[in-house]
Order: C-alpha cells, then structure tokens, then sequence
C-alpha cells in the first residue's frame, strides 16, 4: 500500500488532466504533465486495473478516459478528506500503519485537541481504526484502498482552500 | 458624509456576510462549537451592516440606530461570541 500512497499524487494528476482532457493519449499525457514514459504507464495501468480510468485501442495508440460511474467512496468520507488536516492525518497513516497518537502528533503543527477532534471524526467515520497496545492506542487506515480512491479524485475548490485556511486561523484559537 | 457612512455600511455588510457565510460552511464541514460562535460574531457584523445601511434610506431604522444602545447592543453580542469562541474547549 506505501508504494500506492507514493503514487498517489501522480494518480492524482492524471486523474484530473483526463477530466479535463478525456480521450488523450499516452504521449500528450506525457508531454502535459512531465512524467516518465515508464511511470506514466504504470500508473495508468494500474488506475485501468482498477476501473478508475478505461482505454479505448485506435489502431497502435489508446485513448484513455475515466470511467462513468467511478465511485468516490461514501459521502461522509468525502466530505472528511476535502479538509485539509484530516486528509494530511489519513496520509501519515497510510505510510506508517499503526501510528501512535504522538507520532502523528508529531507531524503536524497543531494542538492535542485538534488532533484528538479530527482523530476522533476520522474514526467515527470508519476511516480510521485503533488498537489498543498496552496503554498507547496506536492507528490506522481501514480501508486503505478505498481512502486512497477519495484521495485520488480530490481537487481542491477555491472554497475549500478558504476553509482549510480559516479552520486554521480559527480552530486552534485560546491554545 | 453620507455618502461616506454609505460606503462604510456597504462595505462592512459586504465583507461580514463573505466572513459569515465562509465561517458558516467551515463549521458545517468541520463541525467544532467555537467555529460556531464566530460564525454568530459575523452573523451580528452582518446585521450591524445592515441596519447601518438601510438606517440611511428609512428614516425609523436611522432613528433607532442613532439611539446608540442597539450599536452597543450589537457590538456586545459580537465581544460575547468571541470571547466564548476564545475560552471554548
């Protein structure tokens, strides 16, 4: 799963050139985004294998589109990884499964009760789970696959930049 | 001077309600009580700006916002929410 979460943000702008540009090819893709041929075509294999994108063969050369219907996962889970804080806690721990509350603590600049707030959210939502060792709770992703599939498709919205800022501004205010 | 009080009114209602309807959407996303009490500061900035506008073309609203008390009211009701947003655990 590390290895997807490194690819992730490569999926990620390959998820968005095909939105805006479907039906292109292996070497626009290449030429717009500045990937390696190699890397290109893993990962658009691998978004193929797992139905996020579909290729259409023309003669020696595909086309490639995303997939109608391509789930996002549920909404809950939507709506959590569109801020930035939670998504960012989701991606440390996705790299390093079982994570401590201090580790990820760590990560971040932000207060105890901040993270236990999104920590807590994130586990309501069935993001994320715990586990309990000795007297540390430690965690990690539930459904890494699925999370990384919302991860992928996210595209930050002028709106959601301006909440990400002002939940910051705002929500650690009186610490 | 009017036309000054005018712009100050404009401007005041304008940049409240895009800091309203941002905390707004903030809290609903992120769902913490402070970010409600700021959302409700804002809230009362937008009415202040209102009432300071249409003050300026109804004679009655004019008359009562003069009055000073429904400003200090107001500004009272803004403090409250922000101080609460403050102390909030």
């Amino acid at each position: 799963m590390n290895e997807d979460v490194l690819e992730l943000e490569n999926r990620r702008k390959i998820y968005q050139l095909l939105t805006k540009y479907p039906g292109m090819y292996l070497r626009e893709m290449e030429k717009e985004l500045g990937l390696a041929i190699g890397v290109l075509e893993y990962n658009l294999n691998y978004m193929e294998k797992k139905e996020i994108l579909m290729a259409e063969r023309e003669g020696n050369r595909k086309r490639y589109f995303v997939r109608e219907g391509f789930s996002f996962g549920d909404k809950a889970a939507v709506s959590l990884l569109r801020q930035e804080i939670p998504r960012r806690i989701v991606i440390h721990l996705m790299l390093n499964p079982n994570a401590s509350f201090q580790d990820v603590l760590a990560q971040f600049k932000i207060s105890k009760s901040t993270l236990s707030f999104h920590i807590k959210k994130l586990t309501e939502a069935n993001i994320v789970g715990t586990e309990k060792d000795g007297r540390a709770t430690n965690y990690r992703v539930l459904d890494p696959e699925n999370t990384a599939r919302v991860i992928l498709t996210y595209k930050a919205s002028f709106l959601d930049s301006v909440v990400d800022r002002f939940a910051e501004v705002w929500g650690d205010m009186g610490k | 001077m009017d036309n000054l009080k005018l712009f100050f009114g404009v401007a005041l209602l304008g940049f409240s309600l895009i800091l309203f309807v941002i905390s707004a959407v903030t809290y609903k996303r992120v769902g913490r009580r402070r970010l409600l009490l700021v959302s409700l500061a804002f809230a009362m900035f937008f009415v202040k700006g209102l009432l300071l506008t249409l003050g300026l073309f109804v004679e009655s609203i004019g008359d009562v916002f003069d009055s000073s008390m429904l400003v200090t009211m107001l500004d009272f009701a803004i403090m409250v929410f922000l101080y609460l947003s403050v102390v909030k655990k």
